[in-house]
Order: structure tokens, then C-alpha cells, then sequence
């Protein structure tokens, strides 16, 4: 999505004048950002429900929380060891 | 000058797209886990208890939504603190 908005805003530029050409420029990169950043929550939350949600409660209790931190934080770990692996396996 | 866009209106069709893009991604989440979690066995019609687990299935996946959300951001300041 976001290469396509790239590239459907940079065909808005020739009826833009210069300053705000910037502008919008700017903006696309913040928005992309979040959108990102929600991309990446909801695809955490589809993970870590699976794991962390066993039944529907009122309320989400305590453990269903507590669940849902360690599971985020540990899927960026695990992220990251990978990452280091695969770093040290390609040097070898 | 009658073909100049107004910015103001790029960036706010930018913005709706996103927010339907969101909760685009969201139904379609949240759609296939709370009924494997509240339609149990398919009858002709979704019954009261089913609805009612519906509905709060989808106030739980929202909280859980928030948290996980929360959880990220610490994270990541937590991150970019090292970092610098």
C-alpha cells in the first residue's frame, strides 16, 4: 500500500507548486510511519491472541495482560537473535 | 491557477485512506477468531448467546489491541534510549 500511495502522490507533483510539494512530501513519510506502526500492532495482536486469549472474559484480566507483554516483548527478541544469527551465519 | 490541488484535501483523502485501511485490517482480524471462538456450531441464525459473545470478544480484541499497542511503544522507546 504504502509504494502505491508513493507513487500515486509523486503524480500529484506537477500540480503542486514547489513549497508545497514538501510539504506533502513530509506528511507521506510521517503517515507512512504510523501506518507502519499499526501494520506491526495488528499483526502482533493476531499473534499474541492466539497465544494469549483462551477464553472471552467481562474483562481482559490480569494474566491475559500479563500474557500479551511477554508476548510482544519476547516476539522483538526473538526478532532480534534471529536477526544477530543470520548476521553471524552470512560472515561465516 | 484553477488546476493547483489544495493540499489540505490531498492530505485529508490521505488520512481516510489509511483509517479504512485500518479498519479494514482490523475486521478482517478479528472477524475469523471471535467466531471460532463464540459460533461453536453453526445454527440457522446467530443465537443471543452467541451474539453476546460476539460483542464482547470484540471489546476483549480491542483491549488487547490497546495493549499490545502500549507494549510496542514502551519497547521502542525503551530501544532508541539504548541506542543514543
Amino acid at each position: 500500500m504504502d509504494s502505491k500511495l508513493a507513487s500515486a502522490i509523486s503524480g500529484l507533483d506537477a500540480k503542486l507548486d514547489a513549497k508545497s510539494s514538501a510539504e506533502l512530501a513530509k506528511f507521506i513519510e510521517m503517515e507512512e510511519q504510523r501506518a507502519t506502526f499499526q501494520a506491526q500492532v495488528h499483526e502482533y495482536t493476531d499473534l499474541c491472541w492466539d497465544k494469549c486469549i483462551t477464553k472471552i472474559r467481562p474483562q481482559l484480566d490480569n494474566s491475559d495482560r500479563v500474557c500479551l507483554v511477554n508476548c510482544v516483548e519476547r516476539f522483538i527478541d526473538t526478532t532480534f537473535l534471529l536477526m544477530r544469527t543470520l548476521g553471524e551465519d552470512a560472515r561465516k | 491557477m484553477t488546476e493547483k490541488l489544495d493540499i489540505n484535501a490531498v492530505k485529508q483523502a490521505v488520512r481516510n485512506q489509511i483509517v479504512l485501511q485500518n479498519f479494514q485490517t482490523l475486521l478482517s482480524n478479528m472477524v475469523p477468531k471471535c467466531f471460532e471462538k463464540c459460533v461453536i456450531k453453526p445454527g440457522t441464525k446467530l443465537d443471543w448467546s452467541e451474539e453476546s459473545c460476539l460483542v464482547r470478544c470484540a471489546e476483549r480484541y480491542n483491549d488487547a489491541l490497546s495493549t499490545v499497542s502500549a507494549t510496542y511503544i514502551g519497547r521502542m522507546k525503551r530501544e532508541s534510549g539504548q541506542d543514543s
